[in-house]
């Protein structure tokens, strides 16, 4: 997937484990999980709601690459 | 490296029609070989004969093969109902995320497999009793063991729903209600969705393939082995009501 991110380690600056942010952004521990292995692409609703518990951007988490969509083709 | 998948992508695309044109040839040869030896396939009705030997038996061995059944379900029901437990005590335990992925992946395993197992015995159940019936071997006795047998199956989804709520405080549905299936979507994230989305299109495809397969063997077994044409019309209704169901949902989710 063209999405890359750092959404672990943006949790572990925050100090908290998967199921905790889970619990605090409304999905569940495998959701974060999948989202930080890079096998899911959250909706723009999900990202800027992990954003504002992060403290920080959606661009600081997550990051479009577009070169490695044109590899995959 | 990339001229190679260039390659595999150019013959996984060859041109639809000439592949069904390829099919439609090769079932019209299939059937041709049949009618040519249809005076000698003896072995055929032999087969349908001995078949029809063995539905008999096992009409008669109803009530043992019913309790051999029960006891063989219960026990599964346990041992799963132990080892989702047991995987979500160790989940409790502070472990690496490596570690929670796997044990989630297995209690998601666990699941899976007691829901396929459910609907296997809901079928041998029902099959054995028709079966028991239809040889006029049944009596009230075999339709009390029936019900009995047939009530454990929705008794142990209903656990099984519960155990999931329990583990996940978020879902929601009261399994056997009619909006159970829109209240445990609606009560899913949207990567758990995504997955349900993606599992139920696979599901579609290979069944509606696995019906046609089912209703050529059902034609060439009414042919041949004049079984009659109520399996060819069930097969079919099948194919229809799949088709009908999913082009009208694909029409509300416009």
């Amino acid at each position: 997937m063209p999405l890359l991110n750092r959404l672990k380690e943006h949790r572990a600056r925050i100090g908290v484990n998967q199921a905790e942010l889970g619990r605090m952004a409304g999905v569940s521990r495998q959701t974060i999980s999948l989202i930080e292995r890079g096998d899911y692409s959250p909706s723009v609703t999900l990202a800027l709601k992990l954003a504002g518990i992060l403290e920080c951007s959606v661009e600081d988490i997550f990051t479009y690459c577009e070169g490695e969509e044109e590899d995959e083709e | 490296m990339r001229s190679d998948m260039a390659k595999r992508k150019k013959r996984r695309n060859r041109n639809p029609f000439f592949m069904m044109v390829l099919i439609i040839l090769c079932g019209g040869a299939g059937g041709f070989l049949f009618g040519i030896l249809q005076d000698q396939t003896d072995f055929l009705n032999m087969a349908g004969k001995g078949g029809e030997g063995l539905l008999k038996y096992a009409a008669v061995l109803y009530m043992p093969m019913m309790f051999a059944l029960i006891g063989i379900y219960l026990v599964f029901e346990f041992t799963a109902q132990r080892k989702i437990v047991s995987l979500e005590r160790a989940e409790q335990c502070d472990c690496e995320d490596e570690e929670m992925d796997q044990l989630d992946r297995k209690i998601k395993i666990c699941f899976e497999l007691r829901s396929c197992v459910n609907m296997i015995y809901y079928t041998i159940v029902m099959v054995l009793f028709a079966n028991c019936f239809y040889y006029q071997e049944g009596g009230i006795k075999e339709l009390l063991v029936f019900l009995a047998g047939i009530v454990l199956c929705p008794i142990f989804v209903i656990l099984q729903v519960q155990k999931q709520k329990k583990m996940d405080p978020r879902k929601k549905g009261t399994p056997m209600n009619k909006g159970f299936a829109k209240e445990w979507l609606e009560s899913c994230d949207e990567a758990e969705r995504q997955k349900i989305f993606q599992a139920g299109y696979y599901s579609h495809v290979f069944v509606m393939k696995a019906i046609v397969v089912v209703m050529g063997l059902m034609m060439v077994q009414a042919m041949f082995l004049e079984s009659g044409m109520e399996s060819v019309f069930a097969a079919a209704l099948l194919l229809l009501l799949d088709i009908g169901a999913n082009s009208y949902y694909s029409i509300k989710f416009q």
